[in-house]
């Protein structure tokens, strides 16, 4: 019996010392220093950044008597296309100048309710001066792209984002999604209680990863912090798969309006929807051009229809306009010279929500 | 993996908090029992757990009449259930695809659709190979458990319900009693603790080499020949890790409740022959075969030729058993006939290589454990690939130029 209970004692001892410095490191370690998320920081490389990280990397840059401004959304307002150093974000930082300060959070196949409007909410709840700039990924469940369920259900579990599109949602899923949007709700409970993933995902960032991956296999087991950028040189690729993203194109041109107006009023909440802009980029005109006027016309209304149901929300849309083939790198991602375009349509549209909110600018 | 759940983690929580804490036998058994209901339920679900209900009952009261016919067809219910929730498709495409690909389609959609469940009841493989052997081994004046909740907890004891190891209940049985009976033993729990660690720490390991194999496997021809070589040697250590980390953690789950499960795994990769490759793998499954298939076939009573058949149909069985598809019915026969040919090697040679020094007998064990690993190592490419794509790579090993 006395061993048994020096084996529970020192059982819970060890997990209780995990948990205390698994609710630590991701404030003690924070992602720095960062512009945006690296290729090597996100699910697909399967880096999976919690709840806790984003709080800490937001709190961490935020300063008294600035406007945040936080961009969230996909790989478009990422940058994918624009190498390091040319990121539409920069650009948009130097807009806006030293009243402002931008941290750009989005990642590849994000959506909405991600890393930025997760940090966004935070920022709100505590009264800080925040605008969310995000964009209109079409076709996503409102748990988004698989990748980014881990954080979803985290940052919804640690109350940072809203629940009523999950509960919306909950009842439609099949059995198999039930079960895994359980398995999810319990992973989330778990790292909320014991901060397990935050401690293995700060450890994956500081000291060792565990798990090989074929985006990183020159050396699987590398702290993350220490991997390469894997965009510090100019975008290899420009209109590679000239026939599968026409097809793309076509399929989007045809395929009736890019979200239902609940969508919208699920995920932004009205206290957030004033403070909220949609950057609406489309297509490369590489594509456009090759549609049929009918197929122009349907792309054009839908994306009209997107502009309407933004702004029946509460949010504002920027359309960005005249964008050339040469603005973009390929069917949708913007090229340096389309990123500083996007930046010069949103920045007026920031100054003006920081004017009507009474935000430092 | 069920293990690696978190719903798991707070299942186990539970329960072996409870379990723990429970002063008493009765309370100990009654947490077991609902622990094994709740994880059999979680898990397969309605449509899972029905068929087992069914084939539960059929076979407890079949054992209980004692009659050898009612008991006989109970065995076959069992048999036609696994072979109509895992075969429906595999047959029925064979079959009539012989003579013609359309009603093969047809009849494929016919099951998939108006027949079968999504997915097969979970473990059906395991449950009729469990509630096969408790039924023979009654027909054959064992014991017969009498006891309704003895008997769930044999079929459904949740370690051990996903993936084994296969359990005998003969000694089963008597080491729930045993463990049940007294408060929780130290030195198992620590024991089963780490059994435990280990064997996720092999999931871990084995997960790893999944995605890379995934990653790679579908350019296995074309990649660098030592790239082929090592993924070669990947795939034989990926489902070993796997598989037995996966009976590490169920044996070390039942052993923190003071619970004995047969061992599953012996070291299976230093084996010198087929014959001791299948002692040591997937020992509980090697067993069964040779108990309610090999022996009733006539086993080592027969003569040799005789003999090295009923290894083969055996082995082709236990092929299947693995999965509906011909490539696991290959798998198993060319064990079959690797344990075939390893046995009339025994028979012809065996007492001259006892005669040997050790001197001899030492580079012979080695150019046997050589050759079986090879062996080994090449069946699994029909394993988890189709026939023609595991030729295709294999041949690509003996390349050092890559495959068109």
């Amino acid at each position: 019996m006395r061993r048994m209970i020096a084996f529970l004692t020192g059982f819970l001892i060890g997990f209780s010392g995990l948990a205390v410095t698994g609710a630590a490191l991701p404030y003690a370690i924070p992602f720095e220093p960062f512009r945006r998320f690296p290729r090597d920081l996100m699910p697909e490389t399967l880096f999976h950044p919690t709840a806790a990280h984003i709080e800490a990397l937001t709190l961490s840059r935020f300063v008294k008597g600035r406007t945040m401004v936080i961009i969230g959304g996909n790989s478009i307002l990422r940058g994918v296309g624009q190498h390091t150093g040319t990121e539409w974000s920069a650009e948009l930082s130097q807009l806006l100048g030293d009243k402002f300060t931008v941290l750009n959070l989005a990642a590849n196949g994000g959506w909405v309710p991600g890393y930025g409007y997760t940090a966004a909410r935070l920022l709100l709840e505590q009264g800080k001066p925040v605008i969310f700039i995000a964009n209109l990924p079409n076709g996503f469940r409102p748990d988004g792209h698989p990748f980014y369920r881990n954080f979803y259900y985290d940052a919804l579990v640690a109350g940072l984002l809203p629940r009523s599109a999950d509960e919306k949602m909950a009842p439609s899923l099949t059995p198999e999604d039930q079960q895994e949007r359980q398995e999810l709700l319990i992973r989330a409970w778990t790292n909320r209680l014991f901060h397990t993933d935050d401690l293995w995902t700060t450890l994956g960032y500081c000291c060792f990863f565990t798990t090989w991956t074929r985006l990183t296999y020159d050396d699987p087991w590398m702290a993350r912090r220490y991997r390469p950028d894997s965009e510090a040189a100019p975008f290899p690729h420009r209109y590679s798969m000239p026939d599968a993203d026409m097809e793309v194109v076509r399929r989007i041109a045809n395929g009736g309006r890019w979200l239902a107006p609940a969508q919208v009023e699920d995920l932004i909440l009205p206290d957030m929807a004033k403070k909220t802009i949609f950057a609406i980029t489309g297509e490369s005109p590489f594509y456009l051009s090759r549609l049929s006027e009918e197929e122009r016309k349907k792309m054009d209304a839908s994306r009209a229809d997107a502009v309407t149901v933004v702004e029946a929300a509460g949010a504002h849309a920027v359309i960005v306009g005249k964008l050339t083939a040469d603005d973009f790198v390929d069917r949708t991602h913007l090229s340096p010279s389309g990123g500083r375009a996007l930046a010069q349509a949103v920045a007026p549209v920031v100054l003006r929500v920081a004017e009507e909110e009474g935000y430092p600018r | 993996m069920i293990f690696t759940s978190y719903w798991f983690v707070v299942f186990a929580a539970i329960f072996f908090t409870s379990f723990y804490l429970a002063p008493y036998p009765i309370l100990r058994y009654i947490i077991l029992l609902a622990g094994s209901i709740v994880f059999h339920g979680h898990f397969a679900g309605p449509s899972g757990v029905l068929p087992v209900i069914i084939l539960g009952v059929i076979t407890y009261a079949a054992a209980l009449t004692g009659k050898k016919w009612v008991i006989v067809s109970a065995i076959v219910a069992n048999a036609a259930a696994l072979i109509f929730y895992k075969y429906t498709i595999f047959l029925s495409t064979s079959l009539i695809g012989i003579f013609s690909a359309d009603y093969a389609e047809m009849a494929k959609e016919f099951a998939r659709s108006r027949l079968l469940p999504a997915t097969p009841p979970l473990a059906i493989s395991f449950f009729v190979f469990e509630f096969v052997h408790y039924l023979v081994d009654v027909m054959h004046g064992q014991k017969t458990i009498r006891s309704p909740f003895k008997f769930t907890l044999f079929g459904i004891f949740w370690p051990s319900v996903v993936a084994g190891p296969l359990k005998r209940y003969e000694q089963f049985l008597p080491s729930v009693e045993h463990a049940i009976g007294r408060r929780a033993d130290a030195d198992d729990v620590i024991w089963g603790a780490v059994r435990v660690a280990i064997g996720f720490l092999k999931k871990v390991v084995a997960d790893n080499m999944t995605i890379w194999i995934t990653a790679f496997d579908a350019q296995f021809t074309v990649l660098p020949v030592g790239d082929r070589w090592l993924m070669f040697l990947a795939i034989g250590f990926r489902i070993l890790l796997d598989f037995s980390g996966y009976s590490d953690m169920a044996i070390g789950f039942a052993r923190m409740m003071g619970i004995r499960l047969p061992e599953n795994f012996n070291w299976p990769y230093i084996a010198t022959s087929p014959i001791e490759f299948w002692r040591r793998w997937h020992i509980s499954l090697s067993t069964w075969i040779r108990d309610y298939i090999y022996i009733p076939l006539g086993g080592g009573r027969v003569p040799v030729l005789r003999r090295l058949f009923n290894a083969i149909v055996a082995f082709a069985l236990c092929g299947l058993w693995h999965g509906a598809g011909w490539n696991f019915a290959v798998w198993g026969i060319y064990h079959g006939i690797g344990v075939a040919l390893t046995t009339a090697l025994f028979v012809y040679c065996g007492e001259r290589f006892s005669r040997m020094s050790a001197l001899v007998r030492y580079p012979v064990a080695l150019v046997g454990w050589a050759a079986t690993m090879i062996f080994v190592f090449v069946g699994w490419l029909p394993f988890f690939y189709p026939l023609g794509r595991s030729m295709e790579m294999l041949a690509s090993l003996l390349s050092t130029v890559p495959l068109p």
